[in-house]
């Protein structure tokens, strides 16, 4: 055992490092899709796709300002709001429409998704764009350097999700989200205005997904069909944690990351998503409202 | 003054009200009884706008509250009692009773009050509501509802499947409201007790209402009790 750990310890700890960074991004794109479907009862199935705009978005402000920081900062803040006004205009003018009906808003998000996706791919083109990180150092460990940008991913996404769990936690709107997904007709006897509520916590997942492209790209690169592989990790931490759940997000995105990391280090990363899909077949077998149903702290 | 007037309302295809006429005033309780499905629930959900409204209207003084999205209706100063209690189970106690805080931005001297009417809940504040009893769930939903200061009061059956003490509760809360001038329209089934706390009583059938009287004629003249309600009040 020991002298595995001499051999492979930096190995490991280099692995347990790109989980990490892995699981905060993954958590923050999760737990859009598990907000809303936790507050709206809808699975949104474009939701991939927000996270590419975010990407795509961030491209265009490198590409403009021609300057990685100035893009990045003015990405930070553009893609998110840009990207939650796209899906006020989605909740507005498409789910509002089929009344949030289960079924349909699968079938309307699916042709979001290909929405999305194709004007993407008309007006940016096929190519994969990479993006360069808005600066650059290494952290140097005692085995190897280490990305500082990376790690400054995990920090940020850290702090979303912080910010996430305060505005659920601490503030009146999360309150009204909180009593909108718990009774929805309730809420309204009580003040709550649901439609602009359903509203928020549209934009609010979107705005999550985008910001996870911006903080991502320069690490992965921006191309239209990037949103593919994040929707599907999404499902599977959200099926494992329990939809609706911000502690059951968060813990399985960190199951799947930091497995993800150490597996794809060790083995081979198509092993990790084997993996991961088998560890779903048995949650939900198992445990099927995931590990923390729907306690939605 | 509450008024329904010639209301008819319906969910989806299914027409429930029938020309509903009512009035409620302040400082007034109306008892309002009838048998399962005659449609208490559904006037009481058409009030707070869950419910389609087809012809006729509600309001409140001189408020059309009938031509209002639901989520402005208690900004008025309608509290709403739900049947079933229906609190917001995740949340606390008092996430719950802040939700009626809200409503009309109540300062905290209302949050006393409201815990001076229900000083158990005082130790509760903390707990997640959907794991209290059934008796401390209808004390936080009456608080809830109490939390906006409103003008009146609409209780769907709140002593259902409680034990009698906590319906004695219930009943002097009620008591209490009205020397408050709170007006309150109370759906029940337990017969004896409404009677005693009303001021008067309108009868239910097949969505609309069929009688009207007051507890001292039915005292009386019990055969309406027996012809929308099917008991024998005893005295
Ligand atoms: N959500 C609903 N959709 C369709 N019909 C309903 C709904 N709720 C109640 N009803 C019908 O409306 C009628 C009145 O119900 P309700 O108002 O709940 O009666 P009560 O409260 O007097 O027992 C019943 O026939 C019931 O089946
Ligand atoms: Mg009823």
């Amino acid at each position: 055992m020991s002298t595995w750990l001499n051999d492979n310890g930096p190995l490991l700890f280099l692995a347990l490092l790109d989980g990490t960074v892995t699981a905060f991004v993954l958590a923050l794109i999760a737990l859009g899709l598990s907000l809303v479907f936790g507050v709206m009862r809808i699975v949104n199935v474009a939701h991939g796709e927000l996270f590419m705009l975010g990407a795509v978005l961030s491209w265009f402000a490198f590409d403009l300002t021609n300057d990685p920081l100035w893009g990045f900062l003015t990405a930070l803040v553009l893609a998110p709001v840009i990207v939650g006004s796209i899906a006020i205009f989605s909740d507005r003018f498409i789910l509002r429409k089929i009344s949030y009906h289960p079924e349909s808003t699968i079938v309307a998000t699916i042709g979001l998704l290909y929405v999305i996706q194709q004007l993407t791919l008309m007006f940016f083109g096929p190519e994969v764009r990479p993006v360069e990180a808005p600066f650059y150092f290494r952290i140097q460990f005692p085995w190897f350097g280490y990305s500082g940008y990376k790690l400054l991913v995990a920090g940020m996404s850290a702090l979303c999700l912080s910010g996430v769990w305060l505005l659920m936690k601490r503030s009146k709107l999360g309150l009204y989200m909180r009593a909108t997904q718990q009774d929805i007709e309730i809420a309204k006897t009580f003040g709550v205005p649901t439609q602009k509520i359903y509203a928020s916590v549209f934009a609010l997942g979107g705005g999550l997904a985008a910001l996870a492209g911006v903080l991502v790209v320069p690490i992965r690169q921006a191309d239209h069909l990037m949103g593919l592989e994040p929707l599907l990790l999404s499902f599977i931490v959200v099926i494992i944690g329990g939809l609706g759940s911000i502690r059951g997000t968060i813990v399985a995105a960190f199951i799947i990351g930091i497995s993800d990391g150490i597996i794809s280090v060790f083995y081979e990363p198509t092993l990790a998503k084997m993996l991961a899909t088998l560890l779903v077949a048995m949650v939900l077998v198992l445990k099927p409202g995931g590990l923390y149903g729907e306690d939605q702290a | 003054m509450l008024k329904i007037n010639n209301l008819s309302s319906r969910y989806a295809q299914v027409k429930v009200l029938n020309k509903v006429t009512l009035k409620v005033k302040e400082g007034e309780i109306l008892g309002l009884l009838g048998r399962n499905g005659a449609g208490k629930s559904t006037l009481l959900k058409s009030i707070m706008g869950l419910v389609e409204v087809v012809s006729g209207s509600i309001s409140l003084d001189e408020n059309i509250l009938s031509e209002q999205q639901a989520h402005n209706i208690p900004k008025y100063g309608i509290g709403y009692v739900p049947q079933g209690r229906r609190l917001f189970p995740e949340l606390m106690v008092e996430e719950n009773l802040k939700m009626g805080l809200l409503v009309r931005d109540s300062s905290t001297d209302v949050l006393d009050w409201v815990l001076s009417l229900f000083p158990l809940l005082k130790s509760r504040m903390k707990q997640k509501s959907g794991t209290l009893s059934g008796g401390e769930q209808q004390m936080v939903a009456t608080a809830r509802a109490l939390c906006l200061q409103p003008k009146y009061l609409l209780m769907d059956e709140p002593s259902e499947g409680l034990m009698p003490s906590m319906t004695e509760t219930i009943l002097e809360t009620v008591e209490k409201l009205k020397t408050e001038n709170v007006g309150i329209l109370l759906v029940e089934q337990k017969i004896e007790g409404t009677l005693r706390v009303s001021d008067r009583i309108v009868f239910m059938e097949n969505g609309s209402i069929s009688e009207e009287s007051d507890p001292q004629k039915l005292a009386e003249n019990p055969e309406s009790l027996m012809k929308y309600v099917g008991v024998k009040a005893r005295y």
